[in-house]
């Protein structure tokens, strides 16, 4: 269906793409692999007509390919869904449906009724669960990814491309999107999808190519592979998948909660987290293990209950609180709630810690040598990878934008690091920096707090596993003692007839 | 940033100069109606300034104007009630910065659009001033060593233009320099994550609006001691020229954020292009076609320039 040849693309002195090739067949799922940065998304922008490549061929069902714009791309079949949502949230999931796209009119006006009727049809068509009649602003994220996607087929889709669909999804919704893109496939439709996730791209996708620095480096069926053979052929080199270890010594309770909900209709928590602990909460998507990460922050202001830190009582909410007592929080989504992206590399990293870059210590007045100063040590201390201080932080890439996020807060003293999804949409090389920051971290008597959707992560790096399901802990216990196959079984813990009540 | 981009407006500026000194070379070109400018441009560049503070937390505060009306009753006023110089001024602009404080926390605090807030906060204010004054204008008896803060040469530069300087240092520093400008500016990049990286967003917020409106009441004093008389309205038609003035100046020097010295740039080119025109004999409705084409080139300039890299 798709055939690419030697594909290249030159941004300035970088070889974006430098002779890709890939085949894509009708009715089957392609997975294209390879680290951040290895030319996924340059191959994807030059597919939507983004960017123009500088060389090679691109044939769609044997006749060449060169779209000049998006309505090129559509009308020779492809359809993109990205990684973002782009949905108005207002708008119930036919209205999103025909944004963009020719209203089917009734006396010259809006045919609302055949609007419903053709995007029902779509539904049905492809046999999916969804309420169409609300706005997306209250489906689930999976909901609204599947929204997305058929938004896309709305009219005849030959090549669906699927950037990341589960990234923010957990294992359930996940689980849901895939059997949808497998059934895309069998009904003939050719769907590249693209994911970090391996375990999802061996359970969905039937033949792979893997992409490294701009090259194909690898192509075939994933039944005649292994994991570790694709993983090899990303990186460039073996990595070995580790458990990580219990700590054999454990320090002072650092975080202590008692009778703690983050919301007055979620059931109340226990939990304790001591110091050299790396903790790692695993859960579907609204299980609420997101907003007790950000309760503990003291974000929410609806939080109750008790919180300690180090032994102190702290106010159920109030950010200035946790940041005195030695607690440092990054959110999940980088773009939203972590960065400014239009502010530079140096205003970013200094912010959490203004005063230490005090002209006068007693006067709140900036010094810029002394934040260049230490930003720069920062920043190398993390082996965060930029061009010029002055450089706005949406030109790093995800893996050193999310180091700087966790670095900015600490030197060396030890406290409380909560993380949120702290490599999601992050490459190879920074995940296992990151992990190895986590493991410093506790190491030098702190305690790490980590939300993560992803299963492998989740028992590679923490030393106890916890499991949320419906606002409750349902597994707390040592690395050594979970399975994947009891984690899951805690994730799909059915909720109690208590919860649910309290849920309305 | 490239050199183009970030001079490009300073460059603009030059231009107009140049194009009004061979228009007009003996009228605009002379030095002593180049310094004149600069003291025309004075007290709008102080307002602007002002709103270049609530501008760096991407909000709008639509009460400068009224803010500066009401600074000059207020100050009449109390010099008509007997008060000395170094009181009213103290009273004056208390009740400015208390206005701006006000929206600031209200605005903050309950998410309400600053936009419409500070409308209703301008009304109000405005309303109060006419209360005062009885819509008159006021005379009152402003002291001669008042009114020398709005008059007269220092070393052949105007006191007014010292005033506007200072003001522009006094901006630059509070905006780049303190904790306080830092924290600003992260608000207005994106609130959320300013707060959730532990940026107190009330009091952040309640200095800068309060900054804005204390500005707007400095205006509002030297407006009065160089006129020596206060009307109820006199200061509102410094509100849109303030945005223009602050919007003119997010082209330059910064990538598209509002910046001390941009804003003075800004409020420069609005008040060449009003001294040049007036100069030139063109009346005053094709004056503001100018200023507001200029404006909209500026802002065509940076997105044309944005696209581009």
């Amino acid at each position: 269906m798709l055939q690419i040849d030697g594909l290249t693309k030159r941004f300035g002195g970088v070889m974006a793409l430098d002779g890709v090739q890939m085949r894509v067949a009708a009715g089957r799922v392609h997975a294209l692999l390879g680290e951040n940065g290895a030319g996924k998304s340059t191959l994807l922008k030059c597919l939507s007509s983004v960017h123009r490549p500088d060389g090679g061929t691109m044939r769609i069902a044997g006749r060449a390919y060169a779209p000049a714009d998006p309505h090129a791309a559509e009308g020779s079949g492809l359809r993109f869904v990205h990684q973002e949502l782009n949905l108005v949230p207002g708008f119930t999931a036919y209205e999103n449906a025909f944004v963009g796209r020719r209203y089917p009119r009734r006396f010259g006006l809006v045919g609302w009724r055949e609007m419903r009727a053709r995007f029902a049809a779509v539904r049905d068509r492809h046999g999916l669960d969804l309420d169409i009649d609300i706005a997306v602003g209250q489906l689930s994220t999976a909901k609204c990814q599947i929204v997305e996607i058929l938004r896309s087929l709305m009219d005849e889709a030959r090549i669906l491309v699927l950037d990341e669909p589960t990234a923010s999804l957990s294992e359930g919704e996940a689980e849901i999107l895939r059997g949808v893109v497998r059934r895309l496939a069998d009904h003939g439709c050719a769907v590249i999808f693209v994911s970090h996730r391996l375990d999802e791209i061996f359970a969905v996708a039937d033949d792979y190519t893997v992409l490294r620095n701009g090259r194909t480096v690898g192509e075939g069926h994933l039944k005649d592979t292994t994991r570790d053979q694709i993983v090899a052929l990303m990186a460039g080199e073996e990595l070995k998948h580790e458990r990580a270890a219990v700590p054999g010594k454990i320090g002072a309770p650092l975080l202590e909660l008692s009778g703690f909900t983050p919301a007055s209709f979620r059931p109340p928590l226990a939990l304790t987290v001591a110091q050299g602990e790396i903790v790692g909460l695993y859960g579907v998507v609204g299980s609420g293990r997101s907003s007790l990460l950000a309760s503990i922050w003291g974000a929410n202001s609806l939080a109750r209950g008790e919180i300690k830190i180090n032994g102190k009582v702290l106010p159920c909410s109030g950010i200035a609180d946790r940041i005195a007592a030695g607690v440092a929080y990054v959110p999940e989504d980088r773009r939203n709630c972590g960065l400014v992206m239009h502010h530079s590399v140096l205003d970013n990293a200094m912010l959490p810690r203004l005063s230490l870059y005090r002209a006068i210590s007693k006067l709140p007045v900036l010094s810029w040598r002394a934040a260049r100063r230490g930003v720069r040590k920062l920043l190398a201390d993390r082996n965060v990878k930029y061009g010029k201080l002055s450089d706005r932080v949406s030109t790093l890439s995800g893996g050193n934008q999310q180091k700087i996020m966790i670095g900015r807060w600490f030197g060396d003293e030890a406290g409380l690091l909560l993380l949120d999804e702290p490599t999601r949409g992050v490459d190879v090389r920074s995940k296992a920096e990151i992990h190895a920051m986590c493991r410093r971290f506790a190491e030098s008597g702190g305690a790490v707090l980590f939300v993560t959707s992803d299963i492998e992560e989740l028992l590679m790096l923490a030393g106890r596993v916890l499991v949320m399901a419906h606002g409750r802990i349902t597994l707390d216990a040592p690395n050594d003692a979970v399975t994947r196959q009891s984690v899951l079984d805690a994730t799909f813990h059915a909720p109690d007839h208590g919860d649910l009540q309290k849920a309305d | 940033m490239n050199f183009s981009a970030r001079y490009g407006t300073l460059f603009g500026l030059a231009a107009i100069v140049a194009l009004f000194s061979v228009l007009s070379p003996e009228a605009f070109a002379k030095s002593s109606n180049l310094i004149n400018i600069t003291q025309q441009m004075s007290l709008l560049a102080i307002v602007a300034l002002g709103a270049t503070f609530v501008m760096s937390l991407s909000e709008f505060d639509l009460s400068v104007g009224a803010v500066v009306s009401m600074a000059g009753i207020v100050s009449v006023s109390l010099f008509g009630a007997g008060w000395g110089i170094v009181p009213t001024i103290i009273a004056t602009l208390a009740a400015g910065f208390a206005v701006g404080c006000i929206s600031g926390f209200l605005v903050a605090t309950w998410r309400m659009p600053s936009f419409i807030m500070t409308l209703a906060m301008g009304t109000i204010v405005g309303g109060i001033t006419f209360w005062i004054s009885d819509g008159a204008t006021l005379f009152g008896n402003i002291p001669d060593a008042f009114r020398d803060m709005g008059r007269g040469y220092l070393a052949a530069v105007p006191v007014l233009t010292l005033w506007a300087l200072g003001a522009t240092i006094f901006a630059a520093l509070i905006l780049d320099y303190t904790e306080l400008g830092r924290r600003m500016q992260a608000i207005g990049g994106n609130r959320e994550a300013a707060r959730l990286t532990g940026v107190p967003i009330v009091p952040s917020s309640v200095y800068a609006f309060g900054l804005c409106t204390l500005l707007a009441a400095v205006a509002g004093l030297l407006l009065t001691a160089r006129l020596g008389s206060a009307h109820p309205t006199g200061g509102n038609g410094f509100l849109l020229q303030a945005y223009a003035a602050v919007f003119l100046g997010m082209t330059a020097f910064r990538d598209g954020q509002p910046n001390a010295a941009g804003t003075l740039l800004g409020a420069a080119i609005i008040a060449v292009v009003a001294n040049g025109l007036t100069i030139l004999g063109v009346p005053n409705y094709l004056q503001d076609i100018f200023t507001g084409l200029i404006i909209i080139a500026a802002v065509l300039v940076r997105n044309v320039g944005r696209k581009a890299q």
